[in-house]
């Protein structure tokens, strides 16, 4: 765990979907980057662009309406942005995989979910018939589920939530993959199984060596899970920090608004705080700062309402995109893609 | 198993022969035979097919032992127009025109109903099922001609369409096949009835194509051939299904239709259709015989296939369907 080598980044992206009612820019100018080994969580609102960010990666955003239509995304030295469909298809599953929200519709409700994992072994590894299937017995041993042959020739349905989840992980990482992609990973679940679900994400990355990008809306399974976060807000990142130093000194208003709307324990309010307004529509985003409508200190500042700030470094691997953040006008308008920020949970402290 | 050695009391299983999971299709299938009026039902469609099978082993056996009459051959102007009695077994039902038992004329007429209805759908229902899925699935260019053409179908009444279907086959040959015959009326009603499957179809693979499931296999890496096979048309295959059952019943009535116009089977072969046309000009004559038996004989096969369709549906109903 000496050095940091960077498995994912992403510059400059850009994904717009060309609607009837006008061009939406769900992900527009989105840079970060995941080292290896490492988890980096993308947080946001719902309508933020961070799904829009991991289907992109993928290069499954559908189309029509939307369109890459800027940046690079680069795995392990290969541009992603680059590679042709049929390329895609062998990235897809073998070298990054993904899993998704709803467990539940995850699954194809026709199938066993041992025929399901099987598919995505075929799909990338030449096996003989009876390996493929030991491989797909083991691989819900390793996510922990109890009874892996009976569970082999179960289908879906018969299967809870948290199980199906943890198929589609079995599924996932079948394939021995380099980036797993969580987006949103426990928001069908409930806490218990929540719990589980990223204790063994985290089990996985540990024994295999993943790194994985976790989006999700929820700060809990951020602070819990994640090394590097990144804040996204209406198609943007607005900070980009380790999860010690954004959890310790949030510096954009938006992100101190979201811990402040975080209920504490112990902590007597009549209400929650909450950021006033809604989530900009990506049809009409407000000009300038798109936060400002919201933001309690830029709502009424001249620059905040005309001219839009771009991410700076304001300390040292502490990026931000706000004009009356402290130290803004001096830092430098760095690429935060340019490395992966070399920060891992628990070995700092040690 | 190592869990069998602390649980102890459970009784050790190989691995390999735990119980296959129980699919929506077992459970569709449990519930269709748990049912007492579709399992009737199927009873009486399976007595139909025996039927349908002993007419055609029946002019078989015929045509070799010259002891045994043809259907032409039970011609007898001596007995013409007898109404039913149960003094002759050829008269239970009493004869037609030419001297014909109607017992045996309705009861060769299954084998023309049922051929019709199974070829016509086994062209249609697949037919419909492959370009509904193609076209829900692709979508854009792809879908905008296959709704173009059966929307151009739609537009043509059914029943002139059919006509105008079987006057060209007795002109026109395609493909060099001869379709004047029967084999013309399985053809043109095979080429009209896929529509509604296509619609339903294609409107069920727009649903499913934005499931997660689908979602899930292309972040695989399946490329979209494979998902059509794999994901797309095993969560349709109901509806081919129900389609299917539904379909007999309007291809069996188009037979009949058709065969009262004069344009369905060949002239001389036993059909409802044509029982009913030959009987229409002596029911004023009081000769009910032929024409009841015609439509008894239809109106169960058809109610049947109804009652079996409509529970068909409902066992495939996801609402019904039981985590």
């Amino acid at each position: 765990m000496s050095e940091e080598a960077t498995i994912l980044t992403v510059r400059d992206l850009r994904t717009h979907f060309f609607t009837e009612d006008g061009v939406a820019k769900a992900v527009d100018g989105v840079s970060f980057a995941v080292g290896a080994r490492q988890t980096f969580g993308l947080v946001g609102e719902s309508g933020c662009g961070k799904s829009v960010t991991a289907l992109s990666i993928m290069r499954l955003v559908a189309d029509p309406p939307g369109r890459i239509v800027g940046g690079q995304i680069v795995l392990d030295g290969e541009p992603l942005t680059a590679m042709s469909e049929r390329q895609m298809r062998g990235v897809r599953g073998g070298r990054v995989a993904m899993i998704f929200q709803e467990p539940m519709t995850s699954l194809n409700p026709v199938f066993t979910v041992g025929n399901q994992i099987l598919e995505a072994i075929n799909l990338h590894r030449r096996l003989p018939r009876r390996r493929a299937r030991d491989l797909a017995v083991d691989m819900l041993a390793q996510v922990g589920i109890p009874d892996p042959a009976q569970r082999y020739k179960e289908f879906p349905h018969q299967l809870s939530g948290g199980m199906r989840q943890r198929a589609m992980i079995a599924m996932a990482i079948s394939c021995d993959p380099e980036l797993l992609i969580a987006d949103e990973p426990t928001t069908a679940l409930d806490v218990t199984i929540q719990a589980q679900i990223l204790e063994l994400l985290g089990k996985l990355q540990a024994e295999r060596g993943l790194s994985i990008l976790l989006i999700t809306h929820d700060l809990a399974v951020v602070a819990e899970t994640a090394d590097v976060v990144g804040v996204m807000y209406a198609s943007k990142i607005a900070e980009l920090a380790d999860v010690e130093t954004l959890f310790g000194e949030p510096r954009h208003p938006y992100t101190q608004g979201l811990f402040r709307s975080l209920p504490r324990l112990g902590e007597r309010k009549p209400r929650l705080e909450t950021i006033p307004g809604n989530v900009p529509d990506p049809l009409a985003f407000p000009t300038g700062c798109k936060f400002h409508p919201r933001c309690p200190v830029g709502r009424d500042l001249q620059r905040c309402r005309t001219s839009e700030p771009q991410l700076r470094e304001v300390a040292p691997r502490h990026w931000v995109a706000c004009w009356e953040c402290p130290g803004y006008e001096q830092a430098e308008a760095t690429d935060p893609s340019a490395k992966a920020i070399p920060y891992r949970r628990g070995s700092n402290d040690r | 198993m190592k869990a069998d050695a602390t649980t102890g009391s459970r009784q050790p299983q190989p691995a390999t022969d735990a119980a296959p999971g129980r699919s929506l299709w077992a459970d569709a299938r449990r519930r269709l035979f748990r049912d007492a009026s579709a399992m009737i039902c199927l009873g009486v469609i399976v007595l139909y097919a025996w039927i349908a099978l002993g007419g055609v082993a029946y002019e078989q056996i015929a045509k070799r032992h010259p002891a045994i009459p043809t259907y032409e051959q039970m011609e007898d102007p001596g007995q013409k127009d007898r109404p039913p009695s149960l003094s002759n077994w050829k008269h239970v039902l009493g004869t037609d025109w030419y001297g014909k038992p109607i017992l045996a004329k309705t009861l060769l007429s299954v084998k023309v109903s049922m051929s019709v209805g199974l070829i016509a759908n086994i062209i249609a229902v697949p037919l419909g099922m492959i370009l509904g899925a193609i076209a829900g699935y692709y979508g854009r260019r792809i879908d905008a001609l296959i709704v173009w053409l059966f929307s151009t179908l739609a537009s043509i009444p059914g029943l002139v369409l059919l006509i105008a279907l079987k006057y060209a086959f007795n002109e026109f040959k395609p493909l060099g096949l001869d379709l004047s015959g029967i084999h013309g009326l399985y053809v043109a009603l095979g080429a009209i009835s896929w529509i509604g499957t296509c619609r339903l179809v294609r409107a069920e693979t727009m649903k499913i194509r934005e499931l997660d499931y689908v979602l899930a296999a292309r972040a695989t890496g399946t490329n979209s051939f494979v998902i059509l096979l794999r994901h797309v048309i095993p969560n349709v295959l109901h509806l081919g299904i129900i389609s299917f059952s539904l379909g007999l019943v309007s291809a069996i009535k188009a037979e009949v239709i058709l065969s009262y116009l004069g344009l369905g089977v060949p002239v001389g072969t036993p059909s409802w259709g044509s029982m009913i046309n030959a009987a229409r000009s002596n029911l004023y004559m009081g000769k009910y015989w032929e024409l009841t038996a015609a439509v008894v004989a239809m109106f169960f096969l058809v109610l049947a296939l109804n009652i079996f369709g409509d529970r068909l549906r409902d066992a495939f109903d996801p609402k019904l369907r039981t985590a």
